[in-house]
């Protein structure tokens, strides 16, 4: 039942870690495409892409959130999100589903865990299957630039 | 009104607007120029203006926008004043009409508000011009009458009688006397003489209310004495004062003579909005409210510059620009054409391609390439708009900057037809303008530093802007303080950007640089004018961001001179491709300069090092040289000793890259990076290449920054200092694009690429000979063909045999050439370093190598001479005879200026000359004088002083007049109408606005006359 308060989100696996994706910031998830890399561009950066002519940056989720290579496989992906007026490329390991939930579940992260690793995400929510941790997708971006 | 019709009238609004505006756009700059001439008055600028304001007058009329009109009656009545040598124009009366023009400007931003827009300010303020001429001459006007007054004055005390000038409240002077304000002036003369205040007394009788509080002010001579004044008109004592303590404030030189008042203020001599006061001396700039309130009854007002309103106008007049452009109908002529040519090759192609016809693909394969890069650059060509719309504004915010600093400057503009896509002009406005009031701020000095200094008060700008290869370049030359790199250097340490021992080791160059680093403002106080350190970081990431660069050269106490380069085009580069590390990147082709294959034991291009930098010697010229691996971090693909090196000029530096591999040349569509790798110095954008792969556009600059080029160059300077036998001075190396080919016996041959306009393979049965001469059939007629082999070997006077080869077809309007070639080998662009030729071969240039081997440099103009003396006279000789007949003169008489200038547009797009009349007496006046040189009339009916018909008449009374096709113009469409004119003599009646037959009919006329 969708309310004022139902997030949706998309499930990926970076690493060991399940994460949410808020769907509206998400614009399609694709197979790796070719990419072209970019020297001098950043250990986060893999390189840019040809998304239908558009000219995307392609970035290491799994560098950005916990400094660890995204996995280079058949089930890698990426995911292009909406960031202000272009497209942003996050390469992820595994995708999962679209789930949803009420926003009033999202809680805090626990205090243990430090600034610096918590600035990327909204928040955790309990599921059967484990922890979600709920991605800020902007905070992400503006952190890689 | 139908929504068709409301649409229409919409357009025709609009359309009214931007002419408009493009009318007054100029006015500004010719204002200023007039205001330069000052007494002498040029009377065609001043009646271009007058017609300008004239047209916009008449057409705000005929569309309902009532207060534009009035605003452009005022500005015209000026005008007029000044065109009749009845007025000035100094400095107020320009600022006036300037102020006028530039609320005019305001008003067409938002026409359709316009009718309820207060221009009561301007208006009067250029009315009182106008009645009472310039505040200036109002003032001479006010001076010499309080100088009579004085006298008056003098006089009647000399008389014995007592002068003071009164305050009367009227109403309770009335009330003490019990009088009613008629009677009591009468009773007032009684007792003595007004000697200045008559006027007033008779506007307030006339005007009088009785819920007012007037006090009337008036210098009176009388016998009484003072307690004898105040009984009589029921006044308290401190509404008089003796006459001279009045005037206290002036000079006593005035009374003897002088005119000038002293600069003193007097206090506050209620300046309150009293209509009817004698205007008390005061300082020039409240003296001229004070006439001014004298005259107007309105409350006084500053004339301080406005900025606000200078920007909400350039705003204004920037907005129509963004979502329409005007496009020359030549230009999309020529689109059509081009469109026109590729539909053709298209259809010609499917064709071909259906009937396996192969060589006839490849032919018009090759066609539809030179057609579609035609067709791209002609419509690219439609957002260009010349430089000189931005340059425009600048003389005003010099002007007016000036003004505000107290500081005298000029500026001069240079180059503005150059012509810039219109997304670059929009984006360098701002940064340019930063620039030139930068100049004016911090650049020029004050007058008085100046003279000291040995410069002429008056301090000059340069603006000025020149195509240079793909770029264009802007430069602001200033001959003010320059830049003290000095305390930039101490300004840098002392904000800890860099260290001293580093601030001192920057070459000049760098420490004038240091004024682009943000945050960096050596300005003293900051000046509302040019900000904060803001201001320069800003002007060159703009620069930067359209792919461009900025210099500075400075030089203390002499000047400074800062260039902006531009590339040219935005959308698509023609670039080059390149490997490097199993990647493609793209170098933009306007910078490069040459490309070198370096291989070991090659002499003219060589790797060295100096100091321990990479260079590359090449012919003599030494350059540095960077790695575009070591740039980028990655490996390499081929051995260090042996690489492919592009030559580059960027900005003002000029090194080689290096790279694995030169892949081809392209044209590519830029597209921008991301916001990640936008701010990588390195890159420029990227593009999609044939295949799909992503390349990414180098940025020359940011490789050179990384490189540390600039000490990679001081280096080479020094070493090249003491490095004087093997000093292979080259001096100007030319690099052109030439064609390269060679003829019968392998001779090699070269022509510059731009004498060359075909290059076509043929065979030969195409050529043929006819009376020693050979020719070739080329669309659709025969031209003639040079056999360069022939020329060479001086057998020309022999036919030569015809055979298999090429012909590069040259050509001019005065006829096509081909040239017979037997080999053709490439083309290409070259580093010509031309040597004598010695065998003095006709129209051979000179000679230079080229593929190892001796390369003679032809040009057209020689060779033809050679082979075919009289062809170019010949064909001018016909040309002449064309030209004679020339094209179609009108004239044209129409009053309304908005009718006049939709049709004369169209006239002179036709190819007609046109000379336009506003009126009936006009045009005969112009056909009397130049009746010969008049095909066609085109007239109005209805117009003052001399209508279509009348002037009609005229005509046919004259002499030449009998024959000359005269075609009128009516609304009105009547049988009646009809008949008049033909009676009068018209040849034929059009209906206004209905243009192609008015053409058609134009064109008619003039060819059954001949």
């Amino acid at each position: 039942m969708i309310t004022e308060t139902t997030e949706e989100v998309v499930i990926v696996n970076v690493g060991e870690s399940m994460l949410g994706l808020p769907l509206d910031r998400v614009h399609e998830i694709t197979r790796q495409l070719d990419r072209t890399p970019v020297p001098r561009g950043g250990a986060e950066i893999l390189g840019v892409v040809n998304l239908r002519g558009e000219i995307v940056t392609l970035l290491d989720l799994g560098m950005i959130l916990f400094d660890r290579r995204t996995s280079d496989d058949k089930t890698t992906r990426t995911v292009i999100v909406q960031h202000e007026d272009e497209r942003i490329g996050l390469n992820i390991d595994r995708v999962g589903d679209v789930v949803q939930f009420d926003r009033t579940n999202i809680e805090r992260l626990p205090t243990h865990v430090s600034e610096a690793e918590s600035k990327f995400f909204r928040g955790v929510v309990q599921r059967d299957d484990g922890l979600l941790l709920v991605v800020d997708i902007g905070a992400v971006i503006a952190a890689s630039t | 009104m139908s929504g068709a019709e409301s649409n229409e009238f919409d357009e025709v609004i609009d359309e009214f607007v931007i002419e408009s505006k493009e009318h007054l756009d100029d006015v500004e700059n010719k204002l200023l120029r007039i205001e330069e001439l000052g007494a002498d008055i040029d009377d065609d600028l001043v009646n271009e203006v007058f017609r300008a304001i004239h047209s916009v007058k008449g057409a705000a009329g005929f569309l309902g926008f009532v207060t534009l009109g009035n605003l452009a009656h005022a500005l015209e009545s000026v005008l007029d004043r000044i065109r009749q040598r009845d007025l000035v124009p100094v400095r107020p009366v320009v600022e006036a009409l300037l102020e006028g023009t530039d609320r005019l400007v305001t008003l067409l931003g938002s026409i359709h508000e316009s009718n309820d827009a207060d221009v009561l300010e301007e208006v009067e303020s250029l009315l009182s011009i106008v009645e009472n001429g310039s505040p200036e001459e109002q003032q001479e006007r006010e001076f010499e009458r309080q100088h009579e007054l004085l006298e008056t004055i003098d006089h009647e005390e000399r008389e014995g009688k007592n002068a003071w000038a009164i305050e009367l409240p009227i109403q309770s002077c009335c009330m003490v006397t019990d009088r009613d304000p008629e009677s009591f002036f009468r009773h007032l003369r009684k007792h003595g003489s007004v000697i200045d205040g008559d006027d007033t007394i008779q506007r307030f009788l006339q005007q009088h209310t009785n819920a007012s509080r007037e006090t009337v002010r008036i210098l009176f001579a009388t016998d009484l004495d003072y307690d004898e004044i105040c009984t009589t008109l029921g006044i308290d004592d401190d509404c008089l004062v003796p006459a001279f303590e009045y005037f206290e404030g002036f000079a006593v030189d005035a009374i003897g003579g002088g005119s000038s008042p002293s600069g003193e203020a007097s206090p506050a001599r209620s300046t309150d909005d009293d209509p009817a006061h004698v205007s008390s001396p005061q300082q020039p700039q409240t003296q001229r409210q004070q006439s001014q309130e004298q005259q107007q009854g309105v409350p006084a007002r500053t004339r301080k510059p406005r900025p606000s309103s200078q920007t909400t106008a350039a705003t204004k007049k920037e907005q129509p620009n963004d979502s329409s452009v005007r496009v020359s109908v030549a230009l999309l002529d020529s689109l059509m054409n081009y469109s026109g040519e590729l539909v053709l090759a298209r259809n010609q192609l499917l064709q071909a391609l259906a009937s396996n016809n192969t060589t006839a693909s490849e032919r018009i394969a090759s066609r539809i390439n030179i057609v579609t890069s035609e067709l791209q650059e002609a419509v690219m060509h439609t957002r260009l708009q010349p430089i000189g719309n931005v340059f425009a504004k600048f003389t005003r915010v010099v002007r007016d900057l000036s003004k505000k600093l107290d500081k005298e400057c000029t500026l001069d503009i240079e180059g503005g037809d150059v012509d810039l896509d219109r997304k670059i002009i929009q984006a360098i406005g701002d940064p340019l303008t930063h620039l030139v009031r930068n100049s004016v701020d911090h650049g020029i000095e004050p007058p008085k530093a100046r003279v000291a200094a040995g410069k002429p008060s008056q301090g000059k700008i340069q603006l000025s802007a020149r195509h240079q290869g793909g770029t264009v370049q802007v430069t602001i030359r200033d001959d003010g303080r320059g830049i003290d790199t000095e305390r930039l250097r101490e300004k840098a340490v002392e904000k800890g950007i860099l260290r001293r021992d580093e601030a001192e080791r920057l070459s000049e160059r760098d420490a004038c640089r240091l004024i682009f680093h943000p945050g960096f403002s050596t300005a003293e106080r900051v000046t509302e004018v040019s900000g904060r350190g803001v201001g320069m970081d800003v002007v060159k990431s703009n620069i930067e961001k359209l792919g461009g660069t900025i210099e500075i050269e400075s030089e203390v106490g002499v000047g400074t001179t800062i260039t902006v380069i531009i590339p040219l085009t935005l959308a698509i580069l023609a670039s080059m491709v390149v490997n490097c590390g199993n990647n493609r990147y793209v170098i933009p082709q306007s910078s490069i300069l040459e490309i070198v294959r370096i291989r070991p034991n090659q002499d003219n291009a060589r790797m060295e090092s100096v100091q321990g930098h990479e260079v590359l010697r090449l012919r003599g010229m030494l350059l540095p040289l960077v790695r575009l691996s070591e740039i980028l971090g990655i490996e390499s693909t081929t051995p260090r000793d042996s690489a492919s090196v592009v030559v580059v000029e960027s900005g003002l530096l000029r090194f080689g890259i290096a790279v694995d591999e030169v892949v081809d040349a392209e044209e590519i569509v830029v597209k921008p990076l991301g916001k990640h790798l936008k701010e990588r110095k390195e890159y420029a954008g990227a593009t999609i290449l044939g295949d799909g792969r992503i390349g990414l556009i180098l940025d020359l600059i940011g490789i050179a920054t990384q490189s540390k080029l600039s000490v990679a160059e001081e280096a080479i300077r020094k070493n090249q200092e003491g490095d004087e036998e093997d000093h292979v001075q080259t001096g100007h190396v030319e690099i052109s694009d030439i064609v390269l080919f060679q003829t019968q016996n392998d001779e090699q041959f070269a022509i510059y690429l731009g004498q060359v306009a075909r290059i076509a393979r043929i065979h030969a049965a195409d050529l043929s000979v006819f009376d020693d001469s050979m020719s070739i059939a080329w669309e659709g007629s025969m031209i003639p063909a040079i056999d360069v082999h022939a020329i060479m070997h001086g057998t020309g006077s022999e036919p030569s045999q015809p055979r298999n080869g090429y012909v590069l077809i040259h050509e001019r309007a005065t006829g096509n050439v081909a040239l017979f070639v037997d080999k053709l080998l490439d083309i290409r662009r070259e580093c010509i370093d031309l040597g004598k030729d010695s065998k003095m071969l006709p129209g051979v240039c000179g000679v230079f190598i080229a593929e190892d081997k001796p390369t003679r440099l032809v040009e057209i103009d020689g060779l033809v001479t050679t082979a075919l003396p009289d062809y170019w006279t010949r064909r001018i000789a016909q040309e002449d005879k064309e030209e004679r007949s020339g094209p179609i003169r009108i004239l044209f008489a129409e009053d309304s200026a908005f009718f006049r200038n939709l049709l004369v547009g169209a006239l002179e797009t036709e190819g007609f000359e046109v000379r336009q009349a506003e009126d009936g007496e006009a045009a005969w006046n112009q056909f009397e004088t130049g009746c010969d040189q008049i095909d066609v009339v085109v007239t109005d009916i209805e117009m003052p002083k001399c209508d279509g018909l009348e002037l009609t008449r005229r005509i046919r009374k004259h002499k030449s007049g009998g024959s000359i096709p005269i075609i009128a113009l009516t609304s009105l469409a009547n049988e009646d109408a009809r008949k008049r004119g033909i009676e009068a003599g018209v040849d034929e009646y059009q209906i206004k606005l209905e243009k192609q037959k008015l053409l058609d009919s134009i064109r008619h006329h003039a060819q059954t006359r001949k």
